[in-house]
Formats: structure tokens, C-alpha cells, sequence
């Protein structure tokens, strides 16, 4: 959900480059672990299509709240299939929509590790949730909330780090400027938390097998 | 019982994060006004983005972000290929 909108030439070409070989590291690093240590199951691999459809379908729609925000499912890709394949279905959610022109192909790199950061934080937080022995609702939910609030943290970290070239706001001004953004998409964030925690808790209900998978996902 | 008291718990703890959540977003709406994400984003950085053009209508405020020709193709592409892994493999 927490998605740098800025156009192409807004970081200097040495943070553009950084970033897309930092994301690019954690996608290496996720294909090893799912080559070496996982055992891939092919209805894994179904529903990382049916997750990537999904997030992709929803993240290009402009939802009028608050004068328009998104959202995509980072949370429930994170909880279904876990961070390793969840950090593959970004990048090509996040390829594909600088393909239809929405945020910067030299930001994918960027945009790729908010996403992963949400997708990592709320399979952790869901599976520690667990030991709590919270009901799968508010598991569920607690974790989206979490992890869209350490995508925002990310998200600001990595615009503060990287600057933004012609701009002579202080630093603290754009801090300032961000963190109202992600005081915006926190309402979001409630409304995907609702969402993720119904289909979480359907899902457990009906297909409880499915959320076993995550399990082994790692 | 005790599974009825930590189901309770859980929702407790989403309901009491909810509500920081929706004051944080309340504020910040407050704060910046009703404005388009770009826009949003463009003043927060110190680019100065004017009011976005918008594109009129949607459905119901509904817009799709981008290029709509590439969205419905990649899209319908992405259904192809969800159809065939749910024939192949199933879920």
C-alpha cells in the first residue's frame, strides 16, 4: 500500500541505482532460499498467480478517500504465500505497474523494498500472532496494520536517505510532508486490515491446509 | 472459556490499533485537505505539484491509475495464466 509516487529523475541516478540493487539482492537472496532450502509446492505457485492477479487488479484502482489512495494486498500476499515467493509477487506487481505508466520504472527498485517490508512484516507478525493463540480475524488484521505501518517507515525512510533532486525543503519538512501521507494511508491500512482479516479467517475456515502452506514458506 | 477471553483479546488489540490508526489518518486528513495521491506527494517532497488534472467521472470516483489499454491486457493476461495454474495445478 505504501508506494512511492514520484517520476522518474526524482532520486539522483546513484540512489536509483542503489536501491534497485538492494531489492534485487533480497529478491537473490529470496530465490536461493526457495531453490536451496524450500521445496516449492505447485499449489504455492498457483496461488502466487492468483496473489499477483489480485494485488495487481486492485493496486491500479484510485479509491476516492481522502482524495484518492490504494491499496495492494501486500499483507494478505505476505500471510498466503509467505515473504520469500510475497517478495517475488512485488516485483512484478511493481514491474507491471510502471508498465501501464503507474510510478517510475527507476523507482521499482524502491517501491519493490516498501513492499517487501510489508509482506515480510506481516508474515512474521501473523505467524508470532499465532503463539498468542489470537483468533485468525485479529491476527490477521493485527499484522496487516503492523506491517502497512512499517512499509510507511520504509517508505519515508528511503525517500529521507535517498533526497528528492530540485527541492530546498529541509529535511524535516519533507518528514514532516511524508509522515501526513502516512498518517492518510493508515485509514487505508484499516480498511485492507478488515479485509485481509475476513479473507484470512474464510480462508482458515474453509481451506485451513492453504494457510499451512505459508507456514512452510518461510 | 478461556478461548472466548483470548478471541477477545485479539479483537481488543485490533480494535484499540484501529482507533490510533483512524485518529493518525483523521489528523493528517485535517492537516493536507482533500487532494489527489500525486499531489499529495508532490508538495510533501517540496516538488509543488499543482491540483491534478483528474480524469473526470469513474465509477463512482473509482479511476484506474495509468494507461487503461495496458491494464485491461496485462490483466487479462494474468487471468490466462491463473486459469491454466488453476487447471494444471489446482489450489
Amino acid at each position: 500500500m505504501a508506494h512511492i509516487h514520484l517520476e522518474d529523475g526524482s532520486f539522483t541516478i546513484f540512489w536509483a541505482v542503489a536501491w534497485w540493487l538492494i531489492a534485487i539482492l533480497a529478491i537473490g537472496i529470496c530465490l536461493y532460499w526457495l531453490r536451496r532450502f524450500k521445496k516449492i509446492d505447485n499449489r504455492l505457485i498457483t496461488l502466487a498467480g492468483l496473489c499477483t492477479a489480485a494485488s495487481f487488479a486492485l493496486f491500479q484502482i484510485n479509491i476516492p478517500i481522502a482524495g484518492g489512495v490504494h491499496m495492494n494486498l501486500t499483507p494478505l500476499i505476505g500471510i498466503l504465500t509467505g515473504p520469500a515467493i510475497g517478495s517475488l509477487i512485488v516485483l512484478i506487481v511493481n514491474i507491471f505497474s510502471a508498465a501501464i505508466g503507474h510510478g517510475g520504472w527507476g523507482l521499482i527498485g524502491a517501491n519493490t523494498l516498501v513492499n517487501i517490508t510489508e509482506v515480510t512484516c506481516a508474515y512474521f507478525l501473523f505467524m508470532w500472532l499465532g503463539k498468542l493463540r489470537l483468533d485468525t480475524f485479529s491476527r490477521a488484521g493485527i499484522a496487516t496494520l503492523l506491517g502497512l505501518f512499517a512499509g510507511n517507515v520504509a517508505m519515508i525512510a528511503i525517500i529521507l536517505i535517498s533526497g528528492v533532486q530540485g527541492v530546498n525543503q529541509s529535511t524535516w519538512d519533507i518528514f514532516t510532508g511524508l509522515s501526513i501521507i502516512a498518517g492518510i494511508n493508515m485509514i487505508v491500512a484499516v480498511i485492507e486490515a478488515v479485509i485481509t482479516g475476513y479473507v484470512v479467517a474464510y480462508i482458515q475456515r474453509v481451506r485451513p491446509d492453504i494457510l499451512g502452506e505459508a507456514k512452510n514458506a518461510g | 472459556m478461556p478461548d472466548k477471553v483470548k478471541n477477545s483479546r485479539g479483537l481488543i488489540i485490533f480494535v484499540a490499533i484501529v482507533l490510533v490508526f483512524i485518529a493518525a489518518g483523521l489528523a493528517a486528513y485535517l492537516i493536507s485537505g482533500d487532494k489527489g495521491i500525486e499531489e499529495r506527494f508532490s508538495q510533501a517532497v517540496g516538488l509543488g505539484g499543482g491540483p491534478e488534472e483528474g480524469e473526470p467521472g469513474g465509477f463512482f470516483g473509482f479511476n484506474i491509475e495509468g494507461n487503461l489499454l495496458t491494464y485491461v491486457i496485462i490483466l487479462f493476461l494474468l487471468a490466462i495464466v491463473c486459469i491454466i495454474l488453476l487447471k494444471v495445478f489446482k489450489i
